[in-house]
């Protein structure tokens, strides 16, 4: 197990260092330029701009310079929002993208994991066609027609809830349920899926044979591995969420890292791009570390084979 | 007095295709501390029987149309769910066929075994779990002494079968539902869990219905014996008269088509012999006169030393030796046996002889030929002359090809016959050859029964006229009754063709009744080689003593 | 085990998917709004990009059946027009991703040992990071670009169908009729070919079905951050950014394109799902 840990630890540096070299090229490669677009800046600040940040140097003495300060931990400025650092903009950005996407896991998890079982459990009557259709809905209505249909719905009509920005909890709850929703109807399924392939197995039949009650053949025999397929897919879920973010974040006006990003890139704030980009790769290949693991500890097998 | 009772069951199953009469009106009773057997083929209904007595029936498709299910003059069919969990696991127990898959690969087996004793409430959390380490030392599984946390998968399958009799009997019910116990067992570990079982039921005064399609297994422990056919129960006896004079046509046919250590018959009789009133007169067996005469002994195929390992390449310790200097000569014409239990390597050794898998030292030879250096035309010959016939038949048809393609496509890539029309010719021949029709060519292997899809294979390995045919494990999914077909079918093949053959089975009867010579195999060794005769009478080797020991003994008695 | 006589298993499963009422009422609907997006423009009046500035904002009415947007566009040409960029965008796409998986994980399958477990390395890193923002950032970067678009979304959707193919083809490999391929001399490319790939057609025309709304879906997402397909062309992830700015005002900007494309993914969804069950009869018998 341990040497497991390892040998995946030691596989995700070579990884993050190719996506910073493909990312490097592929910025410094596309037309335009940080200072291109605004004409304003007449020519010779543009070139001061451009040596101060390193632009003036051969691209491969940039790559070199890059690398080496990305090794120190040093994502660099902003070229963009002046006087700033790429990690402070993401220490800024990020806390607001993270607990936006908690919440739609929280939300999608409650209703998800409960819908799916009750379905499975209920297979081929209303408890199993409702939820369904719903999460069919649920997943072929996309956030950006969801998300301005709240709005619709929750601001414009009832008044509730307020529309835009990053000011108050109840500024939280729109976004996260519009999140939430897609993945709690993803969920459902999944975990109706899990359920029925795991109720099918023999040594339910065997506990059923003990006596055991119907509930406690769910939550002693079958809730564990009818769960794995749900565990598994929390990794692409989390990755998802972090692009969700950024339909969200545009629809209802959050200052989070998935707008920054956005934003960066039609700048052309190379140094933001990146960063940002590293980061997510980052958080995502933790993530799917850390969700390996937990399908590891879950399943006695794999467990004793890693 | 607890008594079973079962009068008219009929459970039915609703499928698309209509209604299925799994069980239909089957009567019996199983006495205080009596042990009946339940015997019957696949689909013939003793599993849904039994399924039945404790409502554990997928429903849908199946469901109870009529009948009661009487447990000391309670009739259970009409007992509440709640009343039906409280006798399930505590009255009546049940141990099911496959130990790999009826456990739960996520808890751990002292946990299972302790839960009906908690969900009964016999004992309390601790102390059951006391109790059922009490229980499985009892029942052999010493391991649990030093590995309290161990998961199913870290027991072999003799060991998981002891742990679910463990769990069956836990709280000592008054009756236990056998379900297959022994069949997905090697025959030596089935002997140890028969004795196992008999004893400690007789110990706790369970009763027992003992379900399996093996009437030599049947006889082994049961008291009484209920054999049923499509649904209907057609013979029911004590053990000793069912065996010495069956009555029911079917019963007398199971009986005689399987072949026996003693049979000695050229053609086994089949069920249709005796169901269809055209009993056939037996012919005593002149086969080994026969194998005599041929004075020239040629080598077809040897192997020298041969060794395959699998596993990782560096790591010692993970590697397996399926096959392990394996030195083992075939000659032309003549039949050699190959038996072992599960994991022994014989199916290895025949893949490797055929070069069907890497072989790590050692040679293969064929015509002074090292098998593993031919290429090109060379091999496309070699393969040519070698066949394989493999055990499930499902499995090895290709389910996107009708038969014809099946059949035409080896001729077409060894450019057998001249053109399209010959071909055709040829594999309408082979095809009544193995007994089919053909007007079955342009179905695909779905449509045809296990029996069917064999000959197909046995056609198919026969399309390149072959020398020599590997059939690995070919009768064991079988009923005995189809098995007996496709045995005779092999033989006939064999006297017209002059085949060789390497019959590989675990079942040392068939492989009795097929072969010249009998190689005995155990983990990736050959344990020893002889005539037939030589090794069932008079084994050399104590292994193949304690195999010989464990075929059921009860079979011996039959006339 | 009762199947009627004579017949295929792409027969039998046509049967089963018949008698699917969900995934028969999907294909119908599929197939409405195929046409609708192919022959709409032959019955409109209007061209897509046809502006006219003094009927902006119009309701849906006998003039313009869906009205009319902000530059008096008529919405019933632009909608049926975006279902031809949004479905041509989902099946080309998933087509580069079909071709491209397919062969990856055939070849990583078959070989298997040391190849394949380096061709999965890949595409478990791969797999590991955060594609969609490559997808922006190379829309970003490049411009927008109808080729490029599909491109960057047919290499991420690959991944996935190179696993099942990898998967099925190494279960395959070691089936018994494979070994009795081997056995009776067939060369590889026939073993492949002629033996392994017409068994994968199940799992790979449902995973295909399956990757065809996710494809629009992604498309839609790209055309909601304005990285899709340019004004005055339409998709109708587009069309339905437009509606989401101006629901306020005209509601019917985002509910018509939001409805074609919400039954597109609703009705492939359940085709994909019968499909499945159809395909593998083992699903279908419980």
């Amino acid at each position: 197990m341990r040497s497991f840990i390892l040998s995946r630890i030691l596989q995700a540096i070579p990884t993050l260092l190719a996506i910073a070299t493909i990312t490097f090229f592929m910025t410094r490669f596309a037309p335009g330029g940080p200072f291109d677009s605004e004409k304003a800046i007449p020519e010779e600040i543009k070139v001061q701009l451009e040596s101060h940040f390193g632009l003036d140097l051969p691209l491969f003495h940039q790559y070199l310079l890059y690398m080496k300060n990305l090794l120190r931990g040093d994502l660099g400025p902003s070229f963009k929002y002046l006087g700033w650092q790429v990690s402070e903009l993401i220490g800024i950005s990020f806390p607001v993208s993270m607990t936006l996407g908690t919440c739609a896991l929280v939300i999608a998890l409650i209703i998800g994991l409960p819908a799916g079982i009750i379905a499975a459990l209920r297979k081929n009557t209303i408890w199993d066609y409702l939820p369904m259709s719903l999460a069919m809905i649920g997943i072929c209505l996309p956030t950006f027609v969801l998300g301005p249909l709240l709005i619709l719905v929750f601001s414009s009509t009832l008044n509730l809830l307020p529309p835009l920005g990053w000011y108050s909890w109840s500024d939280l709850v729109l976004p996260s349920c519009t999140l939430g929703l897609f993945y709690a109807a993803y969920v459902a399924r999944l975990t109706r899926a899990g359920m029925l392939e795991t109720l099918k197995h023999d040594y339910i039949r065997t506990a059923r044979a003990k006596g055991a009650s119907p509930a406690r053949v769910v939550y002693k025999h079958a809730l564990r591995a009818g769960l794995l397929p749900v565990v598994t897919f929390l990794g692409p879920a989390f990755a998802g969420l972090v692009s969700g973010s950024f339909i969200i974040e545009s629809i209802f006006f959050i200052p989070g890292l998935g707008k920054f990003f956005v934003t960066a890139a039609f700048n052309r704030d190379y140094t933001m791009v990146l960063g940002t980009v590293l980061f997510y790769a980052t958080l995502i290949v933790s993530l799917n570390l850390l969700i390996d693991f937990l399908q590891a500890w879950l399943d006695p097998k794999a467990r004793e084979q890693k | 007095m607890s008594e079973l009772r079962i009068e008219n069951l009929k459970t039915h199953f609703h499928t698309r295709e209509g209604i299925v009469r799994a069980v239909d009106g089957v009567n019996f009773s199983i006495a205080k501390g009596e042990v009946v057997g339940l015997v019957g083929e696949s689909g013939s209904g003793k599993t849904v029987t039994c399924h039945s007595i404790l409502n554990l029936l997928p429903s849908p498709p199946a469901q109870i149309e009529d009948g009661k299910i009487f447990l000391d003059e309670e009739n259970l069919l009409s007992a509440s769910n709640e009343r039906m969990r409280s006798l399930r696991g505590k009255e009546i127990s049940m141990v099911f066929q496959d130990p790999m898959s009826c456990l739960n690969p996520y808890m751990t087996i002292l946990e299972q075994v302790a839960e009906p004793l908690i969900i009964h409430k016999i004992a309390d959390p601790a102390q059951a779990l006391e109790k059922a380490m009490e229980m499985l030392i009892r029942v052999g599984v010493d391991k649990i002494r030093d590995r309290k946390g161990a998961f199913p998968h870290e027991f072999s399958g003799g060991m998981r079968q002891r742990a679910m009799i463990a769990m069956a009997l836990a709280t000592k019910p008054n009756l236990l539902l056998a379900d297959e116990p022994t069949t997905a067992l090697d025959v030596t570990v089935q002997a140890k869990i028969l004795r196992l079982l008999k004893s400690l039921c007789q110990d706790f005064g369970t009763s027992v219905l003992f379900v399996s399609h093996d009437l030599s297994v049947v006889a082994e422990i049961a008291d009484r014996v209920v054999v049923m056919y499509q649904g209907k129960i057609v013979e029911e006896n004590d053990t000793q008269s069912l065996f010495r004079s069956p009555s029911h046509p079917y019963v007398k046919a199971l009986i005689a088509c399987r072949p026996t250590l003693r049979t000695q018959v050229q053609v086994l009789p089949t069920v249709a012999d005796f169901i269809g009133d055209r009993v056939r007169k037996v012919k005593k067996a002149n086969h080994k006169t026969e194998i005599t005469k041929q004075i020239e002994r040629e080598e077809l195929i040897a192997t020298y030393d041969l060794s395959v390992h699998f596993g990782q390449r560096e790591k010692q310790e993970g590697i397996i030796r399926a096959v392990d200097h394996v030195n083992l000569s075939i000659e032309r014409g003549k039949t050699i046996g190959l038996v072992g239990e599960s994991g022994s390597g014989k199916s290895t050794l025949g893949r490797a002889i055929l070069r069907l898998v890497k072989i790590t030292s050692g040679r293969v030879v064929q015509h002074k030929q090292n098998v593993d250096e031919l290429r090109g035309d060379a091999l496309l010959a070699f393969r040519k002359k070698m066949q394989i016939v493999f055990q499930d038949p499902h499995a090895s048809l290709n389910p996107r090809l009708t038969i014809e393609e099946t059949l035409l496509e080896p001729l077409v890539v060894h450019r057998i016959g001249l053109n399209g029309k010959e071909r055709l010719e040829r594999v309408v021949g082979l095809l009544e050859e193995v007994g089919l029709e053909s007007s079955h060519l342009h179905r695909y292997p779905h449509e045809f029964s296990g029996g069917q899809r064999q000959r197909i294979c046995v056609a198919r390995a026969l399309t390149t006229e072959p020398e020599f045919i590997v059939c690995d494990e070919c009768v064991s999914a079988m009923d005995v009754s189809v098995q007996a077909q496709v045995l005779n079918l092999l033989r006939e093949l064999q006297k017209n063709r002059s085949l060789t053959y390497l019959f590989i089975s675990h079942d040392l009867s068939v492989v009795k009744y097929m072969s010249d010579a009998i190689a005995v195999m155990r983990e990736g060794k050959i344990e020893e080689f002889g005539t037939a005769k030589d090794i069932y009478g008079n084994p050399k080797s104590a292994y193949t003593q304690e195999l010989l020991d464990s075929i059921p003994k009860s079979s011996l008695l039959w006339k | 085990m009762n199947e009627p006589a004579g017949s295929s298993l792409g027969k039998d499963a046509w049967m089963r998917l018949r008698a699917n009422r969900m995934a028969m009422i999907s294909l119908f609907l599929f197939l409405i709004i195929l046409l609708f997006s192919l022959l709409g423009p032959l019955f409109s009046k209007y061209r897509y990009d046809e502006q006219d500035l003094e009927k902006v904002f119009l309701a849906p009415g006998a003039e313009h059946w869906f009205g009319t947007d902000n530059l008096g566009r008529d919405l019933f040409a632009r909608t049926s027009h975006g279902g031809r960029i949004s479905l041509a965008v989902g099946i080309l796409a998933t087509f580069v991703s079909l071709v491209i998986g397919v062969t990856y994980g055939m070849v990583s399958g078959y070989n298997g040992g040391k190849i394949d477990a380096f061709l999965m390395r890949i595409v478990d890193i791969l797999y590991s990071l955060p594609f969609t923002i490559f997808v922006i950032l190379l829309m970003v970067m490049f411009g927008r670009n109808f080729l490029l678009l599909f491109l960057a979304i047919g290499a991420v959707e690959w991944l996935t169908m190179a696993r099942i193919t990898r998967a099925q083809t190494i279960s395959l490999k070691r089936a018994e009729f494979v070994l009795a391929a081997h056995a009776l001399g067939y060369s590889h490319t026939r073993i492949l070919f002629h033996h392994i790939l017409p068994n994968l057609l199940g799992p790979i025309i449902v995973y295909a079905t399956l990757t065809v709304p996710a494809v629009m879906l992604l498309e839609a997402v790209l055309s909601f951050l304005g990285l899709g397909v340019q004004a005055p062309m339409s998709s109708w992830g587009s069309l339905i950014k437009e509606g989401a700015e101006k629901m306020d005002a005209a509601p019917w900007l985002l509910s018509f394109p939001g409805l074609f494309f919400c039954i597109s993914l609703f009705s492939l969804n359940f085709i994909g799902d019968g499909l499945r069950d159809a395909l593998d009869p083992k699903s279908s018998k419980d």
